[in-house]
């Protein structure tokens, strides 16, 4: 049980609140699920509950915390690493050790538990996580979803009767996430563990949770039964946007519960979608033909042909290992294809080096804090103007700032602003050569929904004037919501290619939430049911 | 018994008993501490090249594939220290009689006549370096992460977070460099000239201290140092710097008094030892699945103290040689040179245990 009154936190050296006047109570047994932007104070709040802030983090405090009956502000983290067990969104970050099972015996170990009983409960979290056909693994060697189920058998031998996670599927592939909150939902069910989670992707998690807290600028600006708490959040998944603007009553949370209500929807059935006038196809900005690539004695790409028109946008989907980003990086050169050609408005660019290439192919790689190190947001797209030995047009770099939404910023230190800003930063760091091609690689990753149609918005300008995108992702709503085509790589083949509506409904692993509501339709986004309707 | 049954594989079967388990990380710091005084002491380019062989031979034999350690091209790494090594005391040292060149005196620093024994001392210095790296690489590929905390000073927790940190930031960091690499290729960043070091070091560095902040936090989130429940004492702490500061001065002492000041740096040492081990009886930590010492550990142990116990009976033991004034060969003596090998004994034991 988790009671907090009246607290107020302060970072060291900041004068704002991160939590501000913040109480309330937690009940045993409770699936809660604490949403709100970035920088919000989600992660300050989970931290909180186990100590960590303010005995790791520093800062002042006050108010009061109890969790357990063990006053917080008192006893720090290590006592309360027997209540409450934390796991945050990096797998690779959290890891202490290097094997599975020495890495779940470390909170053990450190517990002073007999070795007997040690063995006795490392076995019963393995069993509990469905983590014994790994137990002799080296972590470097598990896929994502595996590592964070280590991660939550990690935390949870200590036996806490919390759990506390932060966004802890927000770098995982969608298969690899429903492992994970599948595990959440049994230990919730099953042994009535507490469980404490911020996410901000609420489409995976929504259906699970008993309550939902809406934190803002440090306060709970909303606390309740997710049915309620909903219509008070500003941007929502697109099953519950259509059921508010539809007025569906209850409010459905699944699927299985919206398609009742959808049934109930009298539709004009749909024509087959029109095949669009086949007037010549123009030439593709962009044409990859039958390339393949190799590591060592791994295939990891074979013939894989696809192009990308002007004014396009091309979504590639795909498992984690698929072969997505090793396609990208082969297409600017930085691991060159072994096979195959590549043609940039029918000229090919082979032996190009990758430098000269990414004038005309912008290529964000995943993690957008490799890209930066200038000492404010201007000059980091200057330095790439400074590179490739183009001249400093400030007309220009202050005209792209303008459009990312950056105007107000171009003078901050790249590395303090919110995730969402830092991403946009890379993105002009990148379009500021003006690329014809764009190539993006998870470029969502870990981004709220605001932050997410900032970029949207984006990307769907420079489409109009043109350009072609290739979206690595593993959203399926942001794909129904932006591409006209979707390709699908399975190791490192391509097993599916086409219209989005007509890819992505013809999968129900990849379907977006709108076409299961209405399976029989080809429909993927808010826009297209309304219109029908 | 059929003769042909003796083989060496039956002579390890006496002495121990196979499982799929690996030899006690306490076995391997012998090997490993004794392996780099050898390196330091026997300051003879011969022997220095035996040693490096040796260590090779014990690694190939024993590395583990799974263990992520740091990887680095030993040859190409190897050239570049010795070839700067030898140019730097070519040019600073003006010792030696063989004359290569000689620079105006009027430069500072550099001027004078060069010689070619400055260049082979500064050439052996640098095959010294790279052959501790060989060996600490070895020691890091043959022993996994997990075996190592165990070694960790119990009595103090900050110690072992900091050195777990240390442990996992070089694979880590070599790691994220290509990635960095690459993102600033992609903004047509060419690295060429120091100048440019900005671009890769900066997200490099930032990258690293986010992950040690990360990794620190769920080390204590999970009980790290919990049960040091009081701060160490001031009796401890000043028993430390006692301590401490003996074991410096009798170090600097000895290079003087002689085995006076030695008397003192071995009982500063033994202190600080003693100190930290009694702190470490008092916490509670327990080892999951702890392991028997068995008889191949000893073995282990006695294979890496082999070669500096025997050069204690080497009679007229000559280790160092310096090619100063003028070069002659470095000495030679079958002796030490077998003694020496034995650094590889530990390559003679089974792979697994």
């Amino acid at each position: 049980m988790i009671k907090l009154q009246d607290i107020y936190y302060f970072y060291p050296d900041s004068t704002t609140a991160v939590l501000n006047d913040i109480s309330l109570e937690i009940e045993p047994g409770e699936f809660v699920l604490v949403v709100g932007e970035s920088g919000a104070g989600k992660s300050t709040l989970l931290r909180l509950f186990n100590g960590l802030v303010p005995h790791f983090s520093g800062g002042k405090i006050q108010g009061t915390a109890v969790v357990n009956g063990h006053d917080v502000i008192h006893s720090g983290p290590q006592i309360l690493s027997r209540e409450v067990g934390f796991v945050h969104q990096t797998p690779e970050a959290q890891a202490v050790l290097d094997k599975v099972e020495p890495e779940i015996a470390f909170a053990l170990e450190n517990a002073g538990i007999p070795p007997a009983e040690m063995r006795l409960r490392v076995e019963e979290v393995l069993d509990l996580l469905d983590l014994t056909p790994l137990r002799h693994r080296t972590l470097v060697t598990l896929s994502g979803g595996e590592r964070q189920r280590v991660a939550i058998a990690a935390a949870l031998a200590l036996r806490p009767s919390i759990l506390v996670l932060d966004e802890p599927t927000s770098q995982l592939d969608p298969q690899s996430a429903a492992d994970v909150l599948k595990a959440l939902v049994r230990l919730n069910e099953d042994l009535g563990l507490t469980i404490i989670v911020a996410e901000h992707r609420l489409e995976r998690v929504l259906r699970y949770a008993d309550r939902l807290i809406y934190v803002n600028h440090g306060r709970v600006a909303a606390d309740g039964h997710p049915q309620e708490v909903l219509n008070q959040l500003p941007l929502v998944p697109p099953l519950i946007e259509l059921s508010q603007k539809l007025n569906w009553r209850p409010l459905p949370l699944t699927i299985k519960e919206g398609q009742r209500h959808a049934r109930r929807l009298i539709v004009t059935r749909q024509p087959p979608p029109a095949s669009p006038p086949r007037s010549s196809p123009p030439e593709p900005l962009l044409t990859i033909k039958n390339v393949g690539q190799q590591y060592g004695d791994k295939v990891a790409l074979r013939d894989v042909s696809l192009s990308i028109q002007a004014g396009e946008i091309v979504a590639l989907l795909g498992r984690n290992g698929a072969g997505k980003s090793t396609l990208l990086r082969g297409l600017v050169n930085l691991h060159p294809l072994v096979k195959g050609e590549v043609r940039l408005r029918g000229e090919s660019i082979h032996g190009r080096a990758t430098a000269d290439l990414c004038r005309t192919i912008g290529y964000l790689p995943q993690n957008p804090d490799d890209l930066l190190f200038a000492e404010t947001v201007r000059e980091e797209l200057w330095a790439t103007l400074t590179n490739h030995g183009l001249p400093l047009d400030e007309a220009w770099v202050a005209e792209l700032l303008e459009e990312l939404g950056l105007t107000a910023v171009v003078e901050a230190y790249p590395r303090d602003l919110s995730v969402g800003q830092r991403q946009r930063v890379a993105l002009g760091a990148i379009m500021v050569t003006r690329p014809q091609v764009l190539l993006l690689d998870e470029p969502t990753r870990g981004l709220d929904y605001g932050a997410k149609r900032a970029l949207v918005g984006l990307w769907q300008r420079w489409q109009a004037r043109g350009m072609g995108l290739l979206l690595v992702t593993h959203d399926v709503e942001l794909v129904a919501q932006v591409a006209q085509r979707v390709v699908v790589l399975s190791e490192g083949e391509v097993i599916a290619e086409g219209n989005t509506a007509v890819v992505l409904n013809a999968s129900p692993l990849f379907a977006p939430q709108i076409a299961r509501l209405f399976p029989q339709q080809n429909w993927l986004t808010i826009q297209d049911v309304l219109a029908h309707i | 018994m059929n003769k042909k049954a003796i083989s060496p594989t039956l002579l390890y079967s006496l002495f121990i008993t196979h499982s799929a388990m690996r030899y006690d990380v306490r076995g391997w710091m012998v090997w490993l501490l004794v392996t780099a005084v050898l390196i330091m002491v026997a300051r003879n380019p011969l022997y220095t090249i035996l040693l490096l062989l040796a260590v090779q031979l014990v690694k190939k034999r024993h590395y583990q594939p799974e263990n992520q350690a740091f990887q680095l091209s030993l040859w190409r790494f190897g050239l570049v220290v010795i070839t700067l090594s030898a140019l730097f005391n070519l040019l600073m040292v003006p010792f030696g009689q063989t004359v290569l060149f000689t620079l105006p005196e009027s430069w500072p620093l550099i001027g004078g006549a060069k010689t070619m024994e400055a260049a082979l001392y500064g050439a052996s210095n640098g095959l010294v370096l790279v052959t501790l790296l060989a060996l600490f690489m070895a020691f890091n590929q043959i022993v996994p992460v997990s075996d190592l905390v165990k070694l960790m000073p119990r009595a103090l927790p900050d110690v072992g977070v900091v050195l777990l940190v240390a442990l996992t930031y070089v694979p880590e960091t070599q790691r994220h460099l290509q990635q960095v690499r690459e993102a600033q290729a992609i903004r047509g960043q060419e690295i060429r000239s120091l100048r440019q070091w900005r671009p890769l070091i900066l997200p490099l560095l930032i990258g690293g201290l986010e992950r040690a902040m990360s990794l620190a936090e769920a080390m204590v989130a999970r009980g790290y140092g919990s049960l040091q429940t009081t701060r160490p004492s001031i009796g401890l702490q000043m028993g430390l710097l006692v301590g401490l500061l003996a074991a410096l001065g009798g170090w600097l002492a000895g290079q003087y008094v002689g085995w006076a000041g030695w008397l003192l740096l071995a009982a500063g040492v033994s202190l600080v030892v003693a100190l930290v081990w009694a702190q470490g009886q008092r916490s509670v930590r327990t080892v999951y699945r702890p392991r028997p010492w068995r008889l191949a550990d000893s073995w282990l142990v006695l294979a890496g103290l082999s070669p500096a116990v025997i050069l204690l009976f080497v009679p007229n033991l000559q280790l160092a040689y310096t090619p100063y004034p003028a070069f002659t060969w470095p000495p030679f003596s079958i002796i030490v040179g077998l003694t020496l090998m034995l650094v590889a004994a530990p390559a003679l034991l089974p792979r697994k245990l």
